[in-house]
């Protein structure tokens, strides 16, 4: 039973918390105290719970555990007078709004001491109770309305302090004015180290241009600039850095924001990822030299006369070793293009004679097929300045897997120069790709269904290398292509680039 | 048969490598010496003076690069063509081969015919 009393008690005193509204009127005066009494009880909504103190030694202590609503106070009070009565209640609460209660003859100091953040003031000889209530209404709606601002600004202070990557925001002159723990963990700098302290010396001079042109208004949220930074021992710290400038509405820049994300590990493992993946494809090629040429040996003649049967078995063995080989060199590609360490070389080429070559090099696999390859080029010569091995490379790509699904018909090679870009691309009279497969050509490990036919087992990789070729020239490759039409691909290279 | 045979020197860590490019280009009328690291590569080149060498790069002991590096400390060999016989398909890895000297190359695996074609062309010059 007592346990039930207990209870019953606690959700009563919830309910009065949230349904009066609770006030501390400090009023050292007597008269006042029982007008203010007098003139709270004729407001007729919301009920009050007042608590009336004298002193401002009493109300500093009430205060202590007192979470109210509102604070009436009168600035002369017998034991502190003036702007000091109201400073030294605002010390002890920071969150509930202050109404002070002036003399005629303190109006003044009142204005003055709403510009210092009262809620407001009251002159006594004034005073109705309609002003009260109004200003009693004000009062509660703004501590309202700074109680939301003040959970939302918490919300966001959590998410900012215990975010992963290092945020710091810096004022108009670049000086730090605020950041998250990461960011002294990330960098090993104390609170001392960081405040009102130019961000630049968070990285190498050059890198902290680089930083400041990579603005993330420029190059959108999803791009990141890799770069290094300096902890406070100078030690390199490979990062991810965006840095944001902040207006405020009339565009004035206010600051900036600079965030900062660890990669260190990220690089490690990119690293060892490529190592690994060069090591790999340089073991496995010493092996398969080794059984290829054996292979050759025994088809040549070298090693005595074969029977037709043997022959046909060591061509069909001969082919599968050459696709291992083409795996190991696209899965080099595709791992050194992912990574973004396949480096082009721009070096002034011409399209035409670029062509020709493909062409040459396919002609006499596509004569055997009956399969027609014909150039339709713009002009004589199409000067360009790219990585001429790799251009070769998206070429014969794009040939050999139109040659692979087109059992007759003809291939289509088309250079067109239209000033600031050069349109490339390949058709064929072939099988085509169905509408469901059509968003996944460009993807990895991709192989559609096709008829057995003549042509080499591909690797799946083609595609997603042409792709990587043609973005690091800043160019653009795209398929069009219906079931049973053909297909065309066709990319485009601008001629100018960043 | 008049002319001589032309002498071609392998230096390759692989003793299979070594054998299966000897039967091939023993088979074309081409003499084949053989060693398994830069290091015998550079006691063959001043004992026996082939007539090209085909060089692999990563070997124990002296690698294909330091090979390239010491050869040049031999009088009367700067002609002697070298033809880089390697399974690094690293563009930077070529050039700083052709760089140091060589002048050509050949990846593993390779087609016969391509590396006879280039064996020939540069003894033909």
């Amino acid at each position: 039973m007592k346990k039930k009393n207990a209870a019953e008690k606690k959700i009563k005193r919830l309910k009065q918390k949230t349904d009066k509204v609770r006030v501390l009127v400090l009023e050292g005066d007597g008269e006042d105290r029982w007008l203010i009494q007098r003139l709270l009880k004729e407001v007729r909504a919301p009920q009050f719970d007042v608590a009336f103190m004298s002193t401002l030694r009493e109300g500093l202590e009430r205060l202590r555990q007192w979470n109210g609503d509102v604070i009436f106070s009168d600035l002369q009070l017998p034991d502190s007078h003036g702007l000091d009565t109201f400073k030294k209640i605002r010390s002890q609460t920071r969150k509930i709004p202050i109404v002070l209660l002036s003399r005629l003859e303190d109006e003044k100091l009142a204005t003055e001491a709403v510009r210092s953040g009262a809620q407001d003031y009251l002159v006594k000889a004034k005073l109705n109770s309609n002003m009260l209530s109004r200003v009693l209404r004000y009062a509660i709606e703004r501590k309202k309305a700074e109680e939301e601002i003040y959970k939302a600004e918490e919300r966001y202070r959590t998410i900012f302090e215990n975010s992963a990557v290092a945020i710091i925001l810096v004022d108009q002159s670049e000086r730090i004015v605020s950041w998250n723990k990461c960011t002294e963990y990330l960098l090993d700098y104390g609170k001392q180290d960081l405040y009102l302290k130019q961000a630049s010396m968070i990285f190498a001079q050059e890198a902290w241009q680089k930083v400041k042109s990579f603005s993330a208004e420029r190059h959108g949220a999803t791009k990141r600039l890799e770069i290094k930074a300096l902890k406070k021992s100078k030690e390199p710290i490979e990062v991810d850095v965006s840095w944001s400038i902040l207006k405020d509405v009339d565009g004035t820049v206010t600051g900036a924001i600079l965030i900062l994300q660890d990669i260190t590990e990220r690089k490690r493992l990119e690293t060892l990822k490529d190592e690994f993946v060069s090591t790999v494809s340089h073991e496995l090629r010493t092996p398969m030299t080794i059984i290829r040429e054996g292979v050759s040996q025994v088809i040549d003649g070298l090693l005595g006369q074969t029977t037709k049967d043997q022959q046909k078995v060591m061509m069909i063995t001969l082919e599968s070793i050459d696709r291992l080989g083409r795996i190991i060199d696209d899965l080099l590609d595709i791992s050194k293009l992912e990574a973004g360490k396949m480096e082009i070389e721009r070096l002034p080429l011409d399209f035409v004679e670029l062509v020709r070559e493909v062409k040459t090099l396919f002609f006499p696999m596509a004569r055997d097929q009956g399969i027609e390859i014909s150039l339709k080029l713009s002009s004589e010569r199409i000067d360009y300045q790219g990585d001429r091995d790799m251009l070769v490379q998206v070429f014969t790509n794009l040939v050999g897997n139109a040659l692979k699904f087109t059992k007759q018909g003809r291939i289509d090679i088309e250079i067109s120069d239209k000033g600031k870009y050069v349109e490339c691309s390949v058709a064929d009279t072939g099988c085509g790709i169905s509408a469901h497969d059509l968003p996944r050509v460009f993807d990895k490990f991709q192989q559609f269904k096709r008829e057995s036919g003549p042509g080499n087992r591909g690797t799946g990789l083609g595609l997603s290398i042409c792709k990587g070729i043609v973005e690091l020239h800043q160019g653009e490759i795209w398929v069009e292509s219906k079931l049973g039409k053909g297909a065309k691909f066709v990319f485009t290279l601008p001629r100018q680039w960043s | 048969m008049s002319a001589k045979k032309k002498t071609i020197l392998i230096i390759d860590d692989e003793p299979h490598i070594q054998t299966m490019v000897a039967t091939r280009l023993q088979a074309n009328d081409f003499k084949v010496i053989t060693a398994l690291d830069g290091k015998e590569g550079l006691e063959k080149v001043k004992k026996e003076r082939p007539d090209l060498i085909l060089l692999d790069i990563m070997m124990p002991e002296m690698d294909g690069y330091d090979f390239l590096r010491e050869l040049k400390k031999i009088s009367g060999v700067n002609l002697m063509p070298i033809i880089m016989f390697t399974a690094k398909v690293r563009r930077e890895d070529i050039d700083k081969a052709i760089y140091l000297g060589a002048v050509d190359y050949v990846i593993k695996p390779f087609t016969s015919t391509v590396l006879l074609d280039k064996i020939r062309q540069f003894l033909k010059s």
